[in-house]
């Protein structure tokens, strides 16, 4: 699969899932990697590289289970983003299912 | 390989970065291992859904290098992102990075001309205390005629050199990719 694919991809979904409630790390990453076929290390660097950008913002709880964790917000620049890569993508998904949907004799 | 080995690996291909940057990323691969042992995992499968330490440290580098070359703009940091780049991708990095090094050749090239006509008068100065030419106002009037259009030059050429560096980071940035590694390859 086209890498320059996966890149935007990755970024519409980390935003997309961060969107509907915080996650700490693992849960993210193991999220998406239940869904599409990715390097899982490489997904830190990606979250990372987004906080930086301002997108996330990071704290840390408390956990019943153990060591506190690394939770992981959608700012509200973040969800800007969000709103951008998304109509990017229905209109880059759309223009490629219409052009998949014809049929060789052109219907 | 196992925990220990992945951290170290990782650990000594992120040397270069300042601490707290290697302190914070080293510790989420911590977090992640922890998560994964409480969920009964091995330290093995952990590492092989992980990917190759290696190919995740190249990722961290260029994403470091890129956003401090956005920040400071210095052709230093500039080229350091564009080398690590290279080091991610070779064969992308060529495709993407050619055409910037041979802009930096060219951006060298006017500041070589540039330093020349500004160093203009100092060489007739040169020519005549060292090798005894005869002092002639004429040339040393050029000269001083080069210098000026030298220092008008190197404003053009701060122009461009700026815009140039900011060009390359962006271009950088907009092609900073996740390169997939295969699952299972360490």
């Amino acid at each position: 699969m086209n890498i320059q694919f996966k890149k935007g991809v990755l970024e519409l979904c980390c935003l997309s899932i961060l969107n509907e409630r915080d996650y700490y790390g693992y849960e993210l990453v193991k999220k998406i990697s239940n869904h599409i076929d990715i390097s899982e290390g490489s997904t830190y660097p990606l979250l990372r590289r987004l906080t930086k950008a301002g997108y996330f913002t990071t704290y840390l709880k408390e956990s019943s289970e153990g060591p506190s964790r690394k939770y992981y917000t959608i700012t509200k620049d973040g969800q800007e983003y969000l709103t951008e890569l998304r109509s990017e993508w229905q209109n880059f998904s759309n223009g490629v299912n219409e052009l998949l949907g014809g049929s060789r004799d052109n219907e | 390989m196992n925990k220990e080995q992945f951290l170290k690996s990782l650990r000594s291909k992120i040397k270069t970065l300042p601490k707290e940057e290697k302190v914070d990323i080293l510790s989420d691969y911590e977090e992640h291992f922890e998560m994964g042992k409480r969920e009964g995992k091995t330290e093995k499968s952990i590492v092989d859904e992980l990917g190759s330490p290696n190919q995740i440290a190249k990722e961290i580098l260029v994403a470091y290098r890129v956003d401090s070359a956005a920040s400071t703009l210095s052709f230093v940091a500039v080229f350091r992102a564009v080398m690590s780049f290279i080091g991610l991708s070779l064969f992308n990095g060529l495709l993407i990075v050619g055409p910037f090094l041979i802009v930096a050749i060219l951006i060298g090239a006017g500041w070589m001309g540039v330093g020349y006509l500004v160093l203009s008068p100092f060489v007739v100065v040169f020519d005549v205390l060292v090798h005894s030419i005869p002092f002639v106002w004429f040339y040393f009037f050029w000269s001083v005629i080069f210098l000026g259009i030298g220092l008008l030059l190197s404003i053009l050429m701060i122009r461009i050199t700026t815009f140039i560096l900011r060009v390359t980071v962006r271009w950088l940035t907009f092609n900073i990719e996740i390169i997939q590694t295969r699952k299972g390859v360490a």
